[in-house]
């Protein structure tokens, strides 16, 4: 933003740190992820930062290096043999190829696909632009709609991250073509934003989006430049808050094929369930919030190199033992280490069932402003040169989190009247997923308690239904007709999911009985 | 003919808990039933026990209260021996709020004192409470935990202080009250956090927070009755008597305001205002019932459902 023939401040990833030299501006609420010392030593966040006047010189701090993006364009995919779309336009010269767009909130991953035999040629991911205008959706609106010109900046953003996603994908491609098919999946907002629409109504009850369906459009009637004769299907949305994302993460699931009843959670900012199979289908949205993709947690960050991804604390010394993206030393914790962490915390008895500290022995706690914290790494062996501690308020958000996840699943059961075992698998989705440590999600309580086995992790699903909807014409009608035939389940009008939520608020959980097998913490001594 | 009545059989049984007493004292034994309260099935080898409650900080006494204790109100150590030897409590709930900082303010020895004279005073079970100021109370617990000379119930814990409370109970041989906010949830998760710590079943008291009459008795109602099925239905963490501390019936406008003449006779109001929310616990199913007015304990006595 600001005037780009004076701002050389390019958009970072979202965790990156940038120096920055004179006249910055940080908007108050970013600062709370930094660390005082950060802060101290000038380190501001790049993707927070305005250029007010003059030149402003950046500099990118090691740990912000470019991102492990295997994490969100991996993903589990369906045998397709054809038939492929209809090819309605041409290509003026070479072969046809398709894209398939996963819009996330935070990260737009895409694939290319060779539209003669359905083959990926290339994947690739990039941070969503948007980010520097809110880390969630909600607030993306309320940015949207304070701001002069605020809905039409973030489509701008959104356009710019997909033309970077499109022209990586054809760039690292070894076949010459033309872009002729996008399928694009996208949660309700962001896919109302591409598509011009205002997402305000998302926000207000009844939460009601202004389109469910998005008639076909192309690359060119979208503004999208480097795709100008595609045509660009965007996923249906099933209701405010799951859109069109988890419709494509129920087609690469098969849920809607199969006579046995399956559990979807898409483990992302938000955390949408789905559960049902070919005869029925249910989804709600957890507003679980983004801990396990390292928001909301001081220590927290993606999935990048430097990010420590799994955590063993040593039960003699107390100390965590780990192991970093790409080696070296870290920087901060990503999902799936926050994940680790906490359950080895609750295993060597240092958090109690309520989700609180317990300082014992000589274990590494010390008091932040933000509150007793347990330092995962001291300073001289992390890459920031500061402590990487773990508050109580982290812990906090970890609990709520994952409440919020295990409430969602039990309150579908509860609205079909099915008992936890009718469900005969479990699908993970998210980038989270694909790392995800199971034993350690079933000793925090994350999911209810399902046998290990009924564990499926699909990776991201949402890429991978995107990428079936190219490859098959009969898989894009299917997920024409799944938005109409799931059901939207309103968590805040279900009288009874406070309950389970206060239920879920213990670890692993208030029906201790029901995880029996799962490790119990050492005793405290 | 005769029809037989269906008979309700539950697979789990309230665990037995008993009060200690003092030399020459009865100790109070509640639990042990396998059946609601007032359902005609069932043992219930024991009746709900009726005790009062003493506080040691001053303040005003509603018009009831202040017409049955008579010159005794301003000493605790009198008052507590008028409870047990004169008007029959079973037990006694000493309430140490003289050591709130808004309540008076006593020192911490002060409030360990008291109780130190109350126990010599008295031979029946004693349950002693907090003030309810978290860092008076952190010093308070372990205290009184130590001076008392015989073992008591200390109440209360919940998820916040329960590694005090519970710590200081097991240091020295007491038990504890677990107590949760009108939430069976919460309620259970309390007795879990007490076994983690090694808390004896037989040695929690389970504390579902009272609302007064008119003032969230309905909530209480349905929450020690969700709580007693579900022990009865076997879950082992809420298998354990219920105790409902009246207290807050004396919170109610209606109970203690003499102003308003239309409501009639604020002496006899405020004492039937305890009596009703005690009434409802009791056919909620609670086991330990705390009063602070003499004529409800003889009446609760005499009633003495099983």
């Amino acid at each position: 933003m600001g005037d780009p023939g004076k701002g050389i401040l390019r958009f970072l990833p979202e965790s990156a740190s940038v120096r920055l030299s004179p006249g910055d501006t940080v908007l108050a609420h970013a600062i709370r992820s930094l660390s005082p010392e950060d802060l101290r030593a000038g380190i501001r966040l790049a993707c927070r930062c305005l250029p007010l006047e003059g030149e402003v010189a950046v500099t990118v701090l090691p740990e912000s290096r470019p991102a492990r993006l295997s994490a969100y364009i991996e993903g589990k995919e369906m045998a397709e043999d054809g038939p492929f779309l209809p090819l309605h336009v041409v290509p003026r010269k070479g072969i046809p190829l398709g894209a398939a767009l996963d819009a996330g909130t935070s990260t737009l991953a895409g694939a290319l696909i060779d539209l003669r035999n359905g083959s990926v040629l290339a994947r690739t991911a990039a941070d969503n632009p948007q980010m520097a205008c809110g880390e969630d959706l909600i607030s993306r609106i309320v940015f949207g709609e304070e701001n002069p010109d605020g809905f039409p900046l973030l489509r701008n953003l959104l356009l710019t991250g997909i033309e970077q996603v499109i022209s990586g994908l054809v760039r690292s491609s070894s076949v010459e073509g033309e872009i002729v098919e996008v399928s694009a999946a996208g949660n309700t907002v962001i896919s109302h934003i591409l598509y011009g629409l205002s997402p305000s109504p998302v926000r207000r009850p009844p939460h009601r989006p202004v389109l469910k369906e998005y008639p076909v459009k192309t690359g060119k009637d979208l503004g999208i430049v480097s795709a100008p004769s595609a045509r660009f299907r965007i996923f249906p949305s099933i209701g405010g808050f799951v859109g069109g994302d988890i419709v494509s993460g129920i087609l690469a699931s098969g849920m809607h094929r199969e006579e046995a009843v399956t559990l979807l959670y898409d483990v992302g900012t938000n955390g949408e369930v789905v559960l049902g199979n070919r005869e029925f289908r249910i989804a709600c949205s957890s507003s679980a919030g983004p801990a396990f993709e390292g928001g909301e947690v001081a220590c927290g960050m993606r999935a990048y190199p430097g990010a420590i991804e799994s955590v063993r604390i040593d039960p003699v010394r107390l100390t965590a033992e780990w192991t970093v993206i790409g080696g070296g030393k870290p920087a901060g914790v990503c999902g799936s280490g926050i994940l680790d962490l906490c359950a080895e915390l609750f295993r060597a008895g240092l958090i109690d069932r309520a989700g609180r500290f317990v300082p014992r022995g000589r274990a590494p706690f010390r008091e932040t402003d933000r509150g007793t914290a347990f330092v995962v790494v001291r300073a001289e062996r992390s890459a920031t040169g500061a402590d990487i501690v773990f508050t109580a308020s982290d812990l906090k958000s970890v609990v709520r989190t994952k409440a919020a996840l295990c409430a969602a699943a039990d309150a579908l059961l509860r609205a079909v009247g099915l008992p936890r075992d009718k469900v005969e698998r479990v699908c993970i989705a998210g980038g989270f997923g694909n790392f995800l440590d199971l034993r350690s999600a079933q000793t925090l309580g994350v999911f209810p308690p399902f046998p290990m086995k009924k564990f499926v992790l699909l990776g991201n699903a949402s890429l991978a239904g995107a990428i079936g909807a190219i490859r098959n014409r009969k898989r894009w009608e299917e997920a024409c007709t799944l938005c109409s035939s799931t059901d939207y389940h309103d968590l805040s009008s279900d009288q009874g999911f406070m309950e389970l939520y206060q239920r879920a608020l213990f670890i692993p959980h208030t029906d201790a009985e029901s995880y029996r097998g799962n490790p119990l913490p050492e005793t405290a001594t | 003919m005769t029809v037989p009545l269906p008979k309700q059989a539950y697979p789990g049984r309230i665990l037995p808990v008993t009060l200690p007493a003092g030399p020459g004292g009865t100790p109070v034994t509640v639990g042990g039933q396998n059946a609601l309260s007032l359902a005609p099935e069932g043992e219930k080898p024991n009746a709900a026990a009726i005790g009062m409650e003493v506080r040691t900080g001053g303040g005003d006494l509603p018009p009831a209260l202040a017409k049955a204790f008579e010159c005794r109100a301003t000493d605790p150590v009198s008052l507590a021996g008028a409870c047990a030897n004169d008007w029959g409590a079973q037990f006694l709930f000493l309430s140490l709020d003289g050591c709130h900082p808004d309540g008076g303010g006593q020192p911490v020895e002060e409030g360990a004192r008291i109780v130190h004279e109350v126990l010599a005073a008295v031979s029946c079970p004693v349950i002693v409470g907090g003030c309810g100021e978290e860092e008076t109370d952190a010093k308070l617990f372990p205290a009184v935990a130590e001076s008392a000379g015989r073992p008591v119930f200390l109440s209360y814990a919940d998820e916040k202080n329960y590694r005090l409370v519970g710590g200081a109970a097991l240091a020295y041989g007491h038990g504890v009250v677990a107590w949760s906010p009108i939430d069976i949830n919460m309620a259970k998760q309390a007795n879990l956090l007490l076994s983690d710590l090694g808390v004896p079943p037989e040695r929690i008291l389970i504390d579902p927070l009272t609302g007064g009459l008119g003032y969230g008795l309905e909530y209480t109602y349905s929450i020690v009755e969700r709580i007693r099925l579900a022990g009865l239905s076997g879950d082992a963490m809420l298998a354990r008597p219920v105790l409902c501390h009246l207290g807050d019936a004396w919170k109610a406008r209606e109970a203690v305001d003499a102003s308003e003449t239309s409501w009639g006779d604020a002496v006899l109001r405020g004492r039937r205002w305890e009596e009703t929310t005690g009434w409802a616990c009791l056919a909620a199913g609670a086991d330990l019932l705390v009063f602070r007015h003499p004529g409800n304990v003889e009446a609760f006595r005499e009633a003495a459902w099983r």
